[in-house]
């Protein structure tokens, strides 16, 4: 299906640009990253090239982007086409039909209306912005009304976040768990293996598409946005506990807990604004979402030792930022937010925390005209109390020639059992340093 | 004798009478007939201390509005070097005094639009010398005028202008023009910042007169500061091309110029 809808892609370009203009560019880009603790082990070392081709007419344009890796490390080499789409313009509308990647929102690194295209999580979030978001086969139309503009998109299939196998980020979730039993002795604490089973996706049918709208305009000073998606969970939630026990001299004793997840339905309504305040930029976005499932702690049993539900439990959920952009000089701008996320009409049984709160701070700026560049990112979790600070330095060798020289730092704090995007704390021992030498042409 | 002496305190007494203020000066190079509509290719050569050089190329769309809510409205898109192709920069002058810009930047690998606060204008154009303010027209009204006498620069008559900023806010605290008496046109500006030590020097050179207007092919500015300057070179001018209003929105930015 996804070939297919490639290719119709393709056809569809050459088709609608038969006298079209051909522009190629992209880059090659060494990148070597090695962890700072002791054995100081390479965490990367690949080579990517990557060749964006575009071909316009007057009124469409075909766009390619063929990636191409190797792996130094695992010696594989692999190819994506992250993306490949065709642009059909009309006098007051766009429709882009094919793989292609969706932005929304005013958040810069933190997904709250920007949920349209999920996240690749290879690399933890350390990915650049247009590696880390996943192109998504889609039929997007923008129409353009003199205040207020209209877009509206179509997903056919479903596509999840998706997360490292293996290798240094992979999410480790728990492999026992200590279930509380009755004993001779009282009750104590049983250590029991855990079983995680892959979530299986939403089948392939037109009832499973995804869609959403946006409504978007600037006025009084204000760029803002209205949007509503109806989308699978990035995310799956626990869907089943299942409970194993070995018949045993002392009776049945429990030796295993499978656990299953699935993908839910949600919505998401949301908004973003941005506007010049004073001497800054003042950005703002929520979402409001419905539909989510949330995974409850415990297991029921019933007379015969079955587990009995609910496992989950759909709450509703809001996701909100606030944040403020300040450019003193060339060398030093500040960029701040405030990310909320929050389980409504919390239930204590829930997994995840009712309140997870983030704060970042983006501090960047350049040298010799924009030929030594600084940055300087700090994403915190205020309450698991865990980081990440990500320092970077760009030398712009020569027109097309950069290389970047960067370190991660990931601090531990609390620990959590339960899956977050951003936690930092679970890889705090993947402090790494990289060098990147990107050549653009 | 005597007549010699009624025709010089004559002609000095005219020249009081008549002579133009800084400010009348300003004001007619203010109101000097500017394209309605521009479209044209710059290419900026940044040059270092060492002499080592970098380039960037741009394409910039422009069109003036005489009556309305806008002075003006440009965008800029950038084509070289390969790393910063497909930025863009789309910037709304406001008619009404005061009022200041909107502005947003287009970053490719950000995949979105980005407002920028109108205080930015006096950060660097993307590595060169000349300043976000500085690729914009000036805003006359934000700065007092003096006229300090006519000097010649190489053949061409100029009146020396003195300009000081009415508030701190503005970049650069002083300024002093020599606009060419024949042309009405600059060809040198010194910026003063706020300590007043000269910072740079913008040179204005190779002036042709296409349809009508006076354009400066090439510019020249110099960061004495930074030991630092950038060429800024023009080609491809199109005046005629009448730009679409549609052209100056978020929609082409992000879409881009095929």
């Amino acid at each position: 299906m996804k070939k297919w809808f490639v290719l119709m892609a393709i056809c569809l370009a050459f088709a609608q640009v038969g006298s079209a203009q051909i522009k190629m560019n992209g880059f090659v880009r060494p990148y070597t990253a090695v962890n700072l603790h002791a054995p100081n082990n390479y965490m990367i070392m690949e080579e990517k090239a990557s060749i964006t081709t575009t071909l316009s007419g007057s009124d469409a344009r075909g766009v390619f982007v063929l990636d191409t890796w190797y792996h130094h490390l695992t010696q594989t080499a692999n190819w994506d086409l992250t993306e490949a789409y065709v642009d059909l313009f009309f006098e007051n509308a766009d429709l882009r039909i094919g793989k292609q990647q969706v932005v929304w929102g005013k958040a810069d690194g933190i997904p709250i209306n920007d949920i349209v295209c999920p996240w690749n999580l290879q690399d933890f979030i350390l990915q650049d912005f247009d590696d880390i978001r996943i192109g998504l086969n889609m039929v997007k139309a923008n129409y353009y009304f003199s205040f207020v503009n209209l877009e509206a998109l179509w997903i056919p299939k479903f596509h999840p976040m998706e997360l490292a196998q293996s290798g240094p980020w992979v999410f480790s979730l728990p492999d026992t768990l200590n279930l509380p039993l009755e004993t001779p002795g009282g009750l104590d604490n049983l250590p029991v293996s855990i079983s995680y089973h892959q979530p299986v996706l939403p089948a392939d049918k037109l009832g499973n598409s995804e869609f959403g709208f946006r409504l978007y305009g600037f006025n009084l000073g204000f760029d803002w946005a209205l949007s509503y998606l109806d989308a699978w969970d990035d995310v799956p939630a626990l869907s089943e506990k299942q409970l194993y026990a070995s018949l045993t001299p002392a009776g049945m004793v429990p030796d295993s807990i499978g656990i299953w997840q699935a993908y839910n339905r949600m919505k998401m309504v949301g908004f973003n604004f941005s506007r010049p305040v004073l001497t800054g930029v003042l950005r703002a976005e929520g979402g409001y979402f419905t539909g989510k499932q949330f995974g409850l702690d415990g297991i029921n049993l019933d007379s015969t030792g079955a587990t009995i539900g609910p496992f989950s439990v759909t709450k509703p959920y809001a996701q909100y930022m606030v944040g403020w952009d300040q450019n003193w000089k060339s060398w030093l701008n500040l960029s701040g937010q405030y990310i909320e996320q929050r389980i409504l009409d919390y239930d204590t049984a829930i997994q995840n925390d009712e309140i997870n709160r983030l704060v970042s701070l983006l501090v960047r700026g350049g040298f010799m005209n924009e030929t030594l560049q600084y940055q300087i990112l700090a994403l915190g979790n205020l309450d698991y109390e865990d980081a990440l600070m990500r320092t970077m330095l760009t030398y712009n060798y020569s027109d097309g020639v950069r290389l970047i020289l960067g370190a991660d730092f990931l601090i531990a704090g609390k620990n959590s059992t339960t899956f977050r995007q951003f936690d930092f704390g679970r890889f705090d021992q993947n402090d790494n340093a990289y060098l990147k030498v990107i050549y653009s042409f | 004798m005597y007549k010699t002496k009624l025709f010089l305190t004559l002609s000095l007494l005219s020249t009081l009478i008549f002579a133009e203020t800084g400010l009348e000066i300003m004001e007619r190079l203010d109101n000097q007939p500017t394209p309605d509509n521009v479209k044209a290719t710059l290419t900026m050569t940044l040059v270092n201390k060492r002499g080592q050089t970098r380039s960037r190329t741009i394409q910039r769309f422009q069109k003036e509005y005489k009556t309305g809510e806008f002075s003006n409205k440009s965008l800029i898109f950038f084509l070289e070097p390969a790393d910063e192709r497909g930025t863009g920069f789309l910037q709304w002058n406001y008619a009404e005094a005061g009022k200041d810009d909107d502005q947003w930047l287009y970053l490719p690998a950000l995949g979105r639009e980005k407002r920028i606060a109108a205080t930015e204008k006096s950060s660097e154009f993307m590595g060169t010398d000349f300043t976000y303010d500085d690729m914009g027209d000036r805003d006359i009204n934000k700065y007092s005028y003096t006229l300090m006498g006519e000097e010649n620069l190489g053949d061409e008559a100029c009146w020396k202008i003195e300009a000081l900023a009415k508030d701190k806010s503005q970049a650069y605290q002083k300024l002093i023009y020599w606009i060419s008496k024949e042309k009405i046109q600059p060809l040198q500006m010194y910026f003063f910042d706020k300590r007043g030590d000269q910072v740079k020097t913008l040179t204005f050179s190779e002036y042709k007169k296409i349809d009508g207007f006076w354009m400066a092919m090439q510019m020249h500015m110099v960061n004495s500061r930074k030991q630092h300057q950038t060429s800024l070179s023009m080609k491809d001018v199109d005046l005629k091309t009448v730009q679409d209003d549609n052209l100056f929105t978020i929609r082409l930015l992000k879409r881009g110029i095929q």
